[in-house]
């Protein structure tokens, strides 16, 4: 019991003080920078979740970054939504929008959906930088981080825990 | 390293897998409790479904028992139905759309009654009626009602009325009675006082002869004294001669005024005419108006589950906007292509079965092609059938409702109020019905035709207390004897919420034509027996007075006859110049006079 309550405190610990790789931490921030900006409701949303909860990569910092994006997303709706209008009224791609909108389970893609699409779009365009900023920051911050947190007897207990359901896990 | 956490990947795999396995056997109730959810959302009452089975496969879903009750009398149902089959297309499912293909709704009903209130304990049960179509009719029935009311006072008040003070007979022979006793009065008091003249020259000659010397001295004013009586006399007799020529001109004038009487009885004693088509309004409104409201009713209340302003398709985004590509059409998000119906209705006092088709239901029905089409017909015990044609796919709302029943068995029913009402006897009717909605705006006609019609007044053997009023009710249930056949049409305009209508039927004029005939013989033999009963009475006080007056007369002329034999021996014995003789054709009936009255004397 006690486990499951520490675990949302644990994982945030552990985003930074964690055995994952710089890489993992990168690609979870941003695949989670990238669920949290698409708008929910929809089938892109769902599938973006499970993408970054099936692949290998650090989820408590993905979670952190979907959590972040998804209040900066809705600032940036103006723009996707002028993104997104200005590609599905992009006369030479009308016809792929319209045959993923034909197809099954298409309309519940949401990718007619101006801020959906716009939100992918930025999402996409920052997935990159937002990956290597994140390693970038990860890979130096990392060990610096877990000395510093190993100092405290609270995180220590917390990564023990962790290690724990790991060990026991195996 | 492994790409895939299968120790994530397996256990999440495993609750999908139990998600769907709950939804496969969750999906009837799941489907029940959606379908009752909207449909109570969309009617404002409560949605009732007893069973529901479904099968993804292939794609059915069977409905049970189910009942909407009607908002607005929440004791009644506004549908009803016993079983449904509805064939789901499972592909449009993935378009996120739910496409009924084909169905079939078994056992409907409408407007039943309901053993528990169908009212939802939400507020949103409070809300406005706007669909229970026109709230009063009551200002276009209180006119026609006031026009029926209106013709039968003034009739009754023309029935009832004293017209005696109005009359001019009685007054020329009340001024007869007054004129000709004064007139012989005065006559009389003349005469008297030519009598007493005379007496006083006879005093006065006899003195004169007894003292002829000192008669000298008063006999020339003797002699001028009886020359003034015996002028007198004549201006005297030649008045009383003239009674004749007189009695002849009031006789006249007697005439006049019965002529006059005659004109006046019959401009005031006849009838105004009752107003065919507002007695047609008045029998015929209140029945009218009832049936209307119903119609219009059902109507409002089928266009407040049919849109009538464009619907746009749900973007179902609170962020962005849907974009709809060309080529491919805004398809609703429900959309019923055709169901096939059965069910029973109760239309007049026949109960039948129906069949039909319900085809292009949709939440938005402006993104169909096609309108949304009902076509009914009757079998079995009546014959009907029903067209109504919802069509949003233009820019105007435009409705059309055709309803045509050859044989409509109506129950009897009460026309009208008060001394003019009138019972309607069961009867085969042939009901047409055809309206037109256009937006907002309300165009139809309605037309019954009802053959070997049987009318009576409502309660015969109740008579009014008021004898004219009764007389005028038998008058009403004599005329509808010639009534066979009932003919009405009702035109209706202006919108659905505020109709305005016209009643045209046979009704109203045959029935006015009966009764202003016979009010009219009425009114006739009213003046009639009035005249009849002034003029006998007029004849007998002439006859009266002129016997009187010829009686006085004659009394006049003998003493007048008396006084002039008397003046003139008065002439003779005083030796005067010969006494102006009053010609004695002048006193013709002298002669005729009593034995009494043949006196010398002038008696009085």
């Amino acid at each position: 019991m006690v486990s499951i309550l520490l675990r949302p405190v644990r994982q945030l610990a552990l985003t930074l003080a964690a055995n994952d790789s710089p890489r993992q931490v990168a690609w979870g921030f941003a695949l989670g920078m990238l669920a949290g900006l698409v708008p929910k409701g929809n089938l892109l949303a769902i599938g973006l979740f499970v993408l970054l909860c099936a692949l290998r990569v650090n989820k408590p910092a993905g979670l952190l970054a979907l959590a972040l994006f998804a209040v900066v997303g809705s600032w940036l709706d103006p723009l996707a939504h002028a993104i997104g209008a200005l590609i599905l009224t992009w006369g030479p791609a009308r016809p792929l929008h319209a045959w993923i909108y034909a197809q099954p389970l298409g309309p519940w893609s949401g990718l007619n959906n101006t801020a959906v699409l716009g939100q992918l779009v930025i999402g996409l365009y920052l997935i990159y930088p937002v990956y290597c900023l994140t390693r970038l920051f990860a890979s130096k911050i990392q060990p610096r981080a877990i000395a510093w947190l190993q100092r405290y007897r609270a995180v220590r207990w917390l990564t023990g825990l962790e290690l724990g359901a790991r060990l026991s896990a195996r | 390293m492994k790409l895939f956490r299968w120790k994530y990947v397996l256990p999440r795999l495993a609750l999908v897998l139990t998600v769907v396995l709950s939804i496969h056997f969750g999906l009837d109730p799941l489907i029940r409790w959606a379908v009752v959810a909207g449909g109570e959302s969309a009617v404002g009452a409560k949605v009732e479904l007893a069973s529901l089975g479904s099968s993804l496969s292939r794609g059915e879903i069977m409905l049970g028992p189910w009942q909407i009750a009607n908002p607005h009398s929440p004791l009644r149902n506004l549908l009803q139905a016993d079983r449904g089959r509805l064939q789901i297309d499972t592909r449009a499912l993935l378009a996120k759309r739910l496409v009924i293909r084909d169905g079939t709704l078994r056992g409907l009903r409408w407007d039943t009654p309901r053993a528990t209130s169908g009212a939802l304990d939400t507020e949103e049960t409070t809300r406005a009626d706007t669909s229970s179509g026109p709230a009063d009719f009551s200002p276009w029935l209180e006119s026609g009602r006031q026009a029926g009311a209106d013709w039968l006072a003034a009739t009754r008040e023309r029935l009832e009325q004293d017209l005696t003070g109005q009359l001019e007979t009685p007054q020329v022979v009340r001024e007869l009675q007054d004129r000709w006793p004064r007139q012989a009065a005065r006559m009389g008091a003349r005469i008297e006082a030519l009598r007493v003249q005379t007496g006083q020259i006879q005093s006065q000659l006899k003195a004169a002869r007894q003292n002829p010397l000192r008669g000298l001295e008063h006999a020339g004013q003797l002699q001028q004294s009886l020359q003034g009586v015996q002028q007198e006399m004549l201006v005297v007799q030649e008045q009383l001669s003239r009674w004749p020529g007189q009695a002849t001109e009031d006789r006249q004038a007697l005439e006049l005024a019965r002529d006059h009487d005659r004109q006046f009885l019959r401009d005031t004693l006849h009838g105004d005419g009752l107003d065919g088509a507002q007695l047609s309004k008045q029998l015929l409104g209140p029945v009218v108006a009832d049936r209307l409201r119903t119609v219009l009713g059902w109507v409002g209340r089928v266009r407040s589950l049919a849109p009538n302003r464009p619907v746009r398709a749900k973007t179902d985004a609170k962020r962005g906007v849907v974009v709809h590509f060309v080529g491919s059409r805004p398809q609703p998000s429900l959309h019923i292509r055709r169901l096939a119906l059965t069910g029973s209705a109760r239309l007049g006092s026949t109960s039948t079965d129906w069949i039909g088709t319900l085809t292009d239901v949709s939440s938005q029905p402006n993104l169909l092609e096609q309108p949304t089409q009902l076509c009914m017909q009757g079998i079995g015990t009546l014959d009907f059938k029903v067209n109504i044609t919802l069509d949003r796919t233009g820019g105007l709302a435009r409705d059309d409702i055709r309803l045509d029943c050859p044989g409509l068995l109506l129950p009897d029913s009460t026309l009208g109020s008060g001394t003019l009402a009138l019972r309607l006897s069961p009867g085969k009717t042939s009901l047409q019905l055809h309206l037109v909605l256009v937006d907002e705006r309300l165009d139809g006609q309605i037309h019954l035709q009802q053959s070997a019609v049987q009318l009576r007044r409502a309660d015969p053997s109740e008579s009014p207390a008021n004898p004219v009023v009764a007389r005028l009710a038998r008058l009403v249930g004599q005329s509808l004897a010639g009534i066979e056949q009932l003919d009405t049409t009702v035109r209706l305009a202006g919108s659905l919420q505020q109709p305005t209508w016209q009643i045209q039927s046979n009704l109203g004029p045959q029935l006015a034509q009966g009764v202003n005939r016979a009010t009219r013989q009425l009114l006739e033999q009213q003046a009639a027996t009035l005249q009849a009963s002034l003029d006998k009475q007029a004849e007998r006080q002439w006859n009266r007075l002129a016997k009187q007056r010829e009686t006085t007369r004659q009394q006049l002329l003998a003493r007048l006859g008396n006084g002039r034999q008397l003046v003139e021996q008065l002439a003779r014995l005083g030796g005067g110049p010969a006494a102006r003789s009053i010609p004695q054709q002048s006193i013709p009936q002298l002669g005729k006079l009593p034995a009494s009255l043949q006196k010398l004397n002038f008696t009085r």
